[in-house]
């Protein structure tokens, strides 16, 4: 019966397309689509997509958000705000438009629309974009700028303090109290990850900042002290608060995917290569992960793993969905941002007991590159 | 200032170099392309149902070799390559999208070829090829179209032998399921439907 129908299969497929010997593609054509993945990829690289793509390297709010980990509160939120606003849906600060939307319910417009944003304190460092130029700037609530290599930040594991690279090519820490800590001019082309301690930078090794290098690899900027010792990979990913690193190992490039590892100093915790392992939950349980092949608008899925890799939910959207970043909203929920065509942006939250609610949303505003919500934290 | 005349100095003779190389690339990668775009195009249709998303899917898969011409030439693996660039683009969703605004105007491909040798039950199991899941229908194009062994085709799709048995054997009792009566060559009446 098998051999009958495989038979059948065969010949109708081949029927089916077997007159077919048409040739409608021009290499001048295939070069542009090629032209235009590159600037995606390097976009998606540099986070400089759009708006809220951009959100996907931006750190926690540090206090304003309603983690349940054991992160110190910088925070002094007015009184009168707190007690007369009805919270926010979601524990994180996130941008909607040219409003920052505060845990507590509090709204702050903003001077533009930020392509990204960090909560220093009770003060709000942006990121503004020009499209023309692809120019970045630190923009401060006083009004100060920053002119950054890249427009992406990342914070340390309480968030009292957030790395830049300045367009100078020095690694930046800046932290919740405003003081500025130089780490020194580096390569060019370096994309912040994550940082390691602060906020105080002052003392030899206090802080640590690993980041991406343009061309492929990773480093680890440091204000002296004892070496910090990076493990091989192409790509950091995350530095958990007791020093696992996830990372992307390699590219398979005949897949046009990666292979992901969770180390643990020289020790290899986790590994795939059917997945691309992404964030540490803050108590450093679960891991974030998605698709080994990423191109594309966004994801198929995004799961939660626990510390050695096993996975314990996936989230996949309906047919018409995609999963456009996540972000840990404490260690045991995980905010993904969802786009479908039909009903338009959502954020929805994942638990790690395998509960998922849709919290933000559906909201149709914005286009398929455009979120209409940028929540604001470390996501991928 | 004097860096930037420099650097624009030296990037005369780079881009000149830069071009001869990128002609003698693009010289390779037309070649193999012209003599592999018709192939890939059936591959993709016969994934997709949709000649629009086939061609589509064709100009991305050709466009990622371009830029990884070099390595993945050197690997020796072309085609697997695009293959799968296929079938990973046909299941993300940036082309999902870009499928659904098509398929209410162009169900049907304008070259399809309407078999009449079997009084239409070749185009019903057809019909029934394109409701298997995505990645089921891709197993089966690889293995009775492009007719790979389960090995190649694992390699392929980057899944396991026993991924590829498995979804073969499903699909197939779909097909066998959902499949008219008029699939059993001994019940077919040899009259056209249409």
């Amino acid at each position: 019966m098998n051999d009958e129908l495989t038979d059948r299969l065969s010949r109708q497929l081949h029927d089916q397309v077997d007159g077919w010997h048409d040739t409608p593609l021009t290499l001048e054509g295939v070069q542009g689509r090629a032209r235009t993945i590159r600037r995606r990829r390097q976009a998606v690289t540099s986070g400089v997509v759009a708006a809220a793509v951009l959100a996907i390297a931006v750190p926690f709010g540090i206090g304003l958000s309603s983690r349940t980990d054991s992160s110190p509160d910088y925070t002094s939120p007015s009184p009168t705000e707190a007690v007369e606003q009805e919270p926010s849906a979601i524990g994180l600060p996130y941008l909607q438009g040219r409003t920052l939307v505060l845990p507590s319910g509090e709204e702050r417009d903003l001077p533009g629309r930020y392509a990204g944003a960090v909560v220093l304190g009770d003060t709000v460092l942006g990121v503004a974009r020009d499209r023309e130029t692809g120019e970045s700037r630190l923009v401060r609530e006083d009004g100060t700028e920053v002119a950054l290599s890249t427009p992406t930040l990342a914070t340390n594991s309480d968030a009292s303090a957030v790395a830049y690279v300045r367009a100078d090519d020095h690694v930046v820490v800046e932290s919740f109290d405003g003081a500025v800590f130089d780490l020194g001019e580096q390569r060019a082309n370096l994309t912040p990850v994550a940082l390691v301690g602060g906020p105080d930078c002052s003392a030899p090794g206090s802080c640590a900042a690993w980041v991406n290098r343009g061309e492929g690899g990773f480093e680890v900027v440091q204000n002296g002290g004892p070496r910090v010792q990076a493990p091989p990979g192409v790509k950091v990913q995350d530095v958990a608060a007791d020093g696992r690193v996830s990372v992307v190992t390699r590219a398979v490039q005949t897949s046009g995917g990666v292979c992901s590892a969770v180390f643990d100093g020289v020790e290899t915790d986790a590994d795939s290569c059917t997945l691309t392992y992404g964030r540490f939950s803050p108590d450093g349980a679960h891991l974030s992960a998605a698709p080994a092949y990423r191109d594309g608008l966004g994801d198929t899925f995004v799961a939660i793993l626990t510390a050695d890799g096993e996975e314990v939910l996936r989230y996949q959207p309906d047919d018409s969905g995609v999963v456009f970043s996540s972000t840990w909203e404490d260690s045991s929920h995980l905010l993904a941002t969802t786009f479908d065509y039909a009903e338009g942006w959502s954020v929805v939250r994942l638990g790690v007991d395998g509960s998922t609610e849709v919290v933000l949303g559906p909201s149709p505003r914005g286009d398929d590159t455009t979120p209409a919500y940028g929540v604001i934290g470390p996501a991928d | 200032m004097s860096s930037t005349h420099a650097l624009a100095g030296t990037g005369v003779t780079l881009a000149g170099q830069r071009a001869d190389a990128a002609t003698g690339k693009d010289a390779d990668f037309a070649a193999y392309m012209q003599a592999r775009q018709a192939s890939l195009l059936r591959t993709a249709y016969l994934i997709s149902g949709d000649r629009h998303t086939a061609e589509d899917l064709t100009q991305t898969a050709f466009a990622k070799l371009y830029l990884a011409w070099d390595k993945v030439r050197d690997q020796g693996s072309i085609d697997g390559y695009v293959r799968r660039i296929v079938v990973n683009e046909h299941n993300s969703l940036w082309r999902r999208a870009w499928k659904r605004r098509e398929l209410s105007s162009d169900q049907l491909p304008e070259h399809a070829h309407h078999d009449t040798y079997d009084g239409g039950a070749g185009r019903e199991l057809w019909d029934l090829v394109q409701t298997l899941p995505r990645k089921a229908r891709a197993v089966v194009v690889l293995r009775y179209y492009e007719e790979l062994s389960e090995a190649e085709t694992a390699e392929v799709l980057g899944i396991s032998v026993g991924t590829v048995k498995s979804q073969a054997s499903r699909a197939l009792a779909a097909l066998r399921e959902r499949a008219p009566a008029t699939l059993d060559p001994s019940e077919t009446s040899g009259e056209e439907d249409r």
